[in-house]
């Protein structure tokens, strides 16, 4: 029986991946997710801003849900690209602007179960139990579902209930990328605060307002400070997830087998 | 068959028959009423997301 994947490997590989797809495709994952994050951000400020009272301006956050629910078709395309760009990378076959020629049947089913993720996640967030599960899904479906051909409204979510083959390694994965997510939060805030303790040293320039604007008690900073954290932690969670897909499809095809053979002759030789 | 004969695909090394056979399967996987309830479906849970956005911001803004 062969052992779960290493958690350490799949983490090591995704690292290297990131930084062979970097150039262009890290830009383009952040520019399509940017619009969606800052979004969500001002969604969650305003709605913090408005308090009780958030009742009754239904039409004001409709519209701002509205825009966010747009921008996320734009980042779920981010996403599959991204993806896909990791997947070739994986198989050493990195191939430009091929990397942005995804199947419609891949993309749609992707979308429909990203969009019900998203609809389960709204609808159960206030109990905080789903979210990290619901997390994992939708990673690991940008990570699957784009490159499967299989159209349907039950196939796209047996593809990804497939995938979710080995619980330890996506629970490790889960718990690594959610102390990395509050390790990169603590990171960006402790920048903001140097760089507000460096521009001190200027002489003349007024930084009252910024003080406060940049301040963890402005809710609207604190927003964009875990859009950012997000935002620096999501590429690296991708690859995460591509190469633990890579993995769990090599070993169901053999593909891990022989490649451990050929490690071994060369060793020989 | 030899390793120079075969292509791989998915990590298998297929013969030239059962690479078409698999291309056929693909090809024939696309199914227009899946792809159209998939498509509505999309567009209903897209609209359903945005709702219950509001709903449950709504919700906990009147708990804070």
């Amino acid at each position: 029986m062969r052992a779960a994947l290493s958690v350490g490997e799949i983490l090591d590989e995704s690292a290297d991946c990131v930084r062979l797809v970097a150039a262009p495709w890290l830009g383009v994952l952040w520019l399509t997710s940017l619009p969606l994050r800052m979004a969500q951000a001002h969604f969650a400020a305003r709605l913090i801003e408005l308090g009780r009272e958030a009742q009754g301006y239904g039409d004001h956050l409709s519209r701002l849900a509205l825009v966010s629910a747009a921008t996320l078709l734009l980042s779920l395309w981010g996403r599959a690209v991204f993806a896909n760009a990791c997947r070739q990378a994986l198989q050493g076959a990195l191939r430009g602007a091929a990397v942005l020629r995804l199947r419609p049947t891949g993309l749609l089913s992707y979308a429909y179960v990203a969009l019900l993720i998203e609809a389960v996640f709204y609808a159960t967030c206030l109990s905080a139990v789903a979210v990290p599960v619901l997390a994992l899904a939708a990673g690991l479906a940008a990570a699957t579902l784009p490159f499967s051909g299989r159209a349907g409204l039950l196939r796209p979510l047996a593809t990804l209930s497939g995938s979710a083959e080995q619980a330890r390694p996506l629970v490790a994965l889960l718990l690594s990328f959610g102390a990395g997510f509050l390790l990169a939060g603590v990171n960006l805030l402790a920048l903001s605060q140097a760089g507000l303790w460096l521009a001190r040293g200027v002489p003349g320039l007024e930084l009252a307002r910024w003080s406060g604007l940049l301040s963890p008690r402005y809710p609207r900073f604190l927003c964009v400070l875990l859009a950012g954290a997000w935002l620096a932690v999501e590429p690296w969670w991708l690859a995460s997830l591509v190469v633990y897909v890579h993995k769990l499809r090599a070993r169901a095809t053999g593909e891990d087998l022989r490649l451990w053979f050929e490690r071994l002759r060369e060793a020989e030789a | 068959m030899c390793q120079e004969c075969a292509t791989t695909w998915d990590g298998i090394n297929l013969c030239a028959p059962c690479l078409a056979r698999r291309g056929r399967t693909r090809h024939a996987a696309r199914s227009w009423p899946g792809l159209l309830l998939m498509s509505a479906a999309a567009a209903g849970l897209l609209w359903l997301g945005a709702r219950l956005m509001v709903w449950a911001g709504a919700l906990a803004a009147s708990l804070l």
